[in-house]
């Protein structure tokens, strides 16, 4: 069943319609709730919500668009909203600190497994970056539609994305293995 | 990043890295769960109630009706006071107009205006903070 069949199926209450819709993008939505909070609970929590929200609204979403954008634009805004709860329930990222648990301070694994790699490079970005960078990276989202999805201006994306492809790509580098290197960037 | 579309350059390394790592995976029961919660009474779509609600607007109306009405009763500088025989009198389109331009009245709609902003933009907050 495509998007534009699930849709309407979907808004008049049929709710395997909807469970189709799931199945097809959760594991985006996972990705960057994952990625911008960093913690499995919150992000499994955190998609839930998403689609709890996009059900809701489903009725709303114009068709001119695609419903990705669309899921992303409620998926990130979720997760950047319950980051800041979280970020006010322990008070500070001194806090964080104190409890081992900022990400950015891990040492790099020592492994040449690229999905390890990245989401240990990604976990030393801002955590909106690294939603930023799963958006225009992984889905192939354009900065207009980041804009959109992310309600950042269009220069502020830029530069957060030019920002975090310098560091990301240097991160890598040192800690990809060379042949793992080359091989990557011959592909 | 591709200048002329700002999308993603099909030969930069960093897009070949995030393709081979791909998506993380959800749980495998995620839809259950999310299915079972639209199946709850959680999912019934809930209009959101305003900031100030009918028993708040009732009463700002009664009170701004009362400031009317002791306008049209309350004694005009410089003539006799007002009775109850003087009512269709005082509807005047004159006295309509004293009564309009009393503190009174001002002060009420500007109170009125600024409940009314704040109720908009407080709503506005909620609505981003849960990304309604």
């Amino acid at each position: 069943m495509e998007d534009h069949q699930a849709i309407p199926l979907a808004i008049a209450g049929d709710q395997r319609a909807f469970g189709v819709l799931i199945g097809r993008y959760k594991h985006m939505v996972y990705t960057v709730a994952r990625r911008v909070l960093r913690n499995d609970m919150d992000a499994e929590e955190v998609t839930q919500d998403t689609f709890v929200k996009a059900f809701r609204r489903l009725s709303e979403f114009q068709g001119s668009g695609k419903f990705s954008t669309w899921l992303y634009s409620i998926a990130y805004r979720t997760a950047i909203s319950a980051l800041r709860n979280r970020k006010e329930h322990n008070t500070s990222t001194e806090d964080l600190q104190a409890t081992g648990r900022d990400p950015s301070q891990d040492p790099a694994p020592f492994t040449n497994d690229r999905k390890a790699v990245l989401e240990w490079a990604l976990s030393t970005l801002p955590a909106e970056d690294a939603g930023l960078m799963t958006m225009f990276y992984l889905e192939e989202l354009s900065v207009e539609e980041i804009v959109t999805v992310s309600g950042l201006g269009a220069s502020n994306v830029k530069v957060r994305l030019h920002r975090s492809r310098k560091k990301l790509f240097e991160m890598l580098q040192h800690h990809l293995k060379e042949e793992a290197w080359t091989l990557i960037t011959n592909e | 990043m591709d200048a002329d579309n700002e999308r993603v350059r099909k030969d930069d390394p960093l897009r070949s890295i995030f393709h081979a790592a791909g998506h993380l995976t959800a749980p495998t029961d995620l839809e259950d769960r999310v299915l079972e919660r639209l199946s709850g009474p959680e999912a019934a779509i809930r209009p959101e109630p305003p900031l100030i609600g009918w028993n708040g607007w009732l009463s700002i109306a009664a009170l701004l009706v009362a400031l009317v009405v002791a306008g049209m009763w309350w004694p005009a500088p410089g003539r006799e006071p007002s009775m109850l025989t003087d009512v269709t009198r005082s509807l005047r389109v004159t006295e309509l107009a004293d009564i309009l331009n009393s503190r009174w009245t001002v002060a009420a709609i500007a109170v009125m205006v600024a409940l009314t902003v704040m109720d908009r933009l407080l709503l506005r907050r909620v609505r981003v903070f849960f990304a309604l």
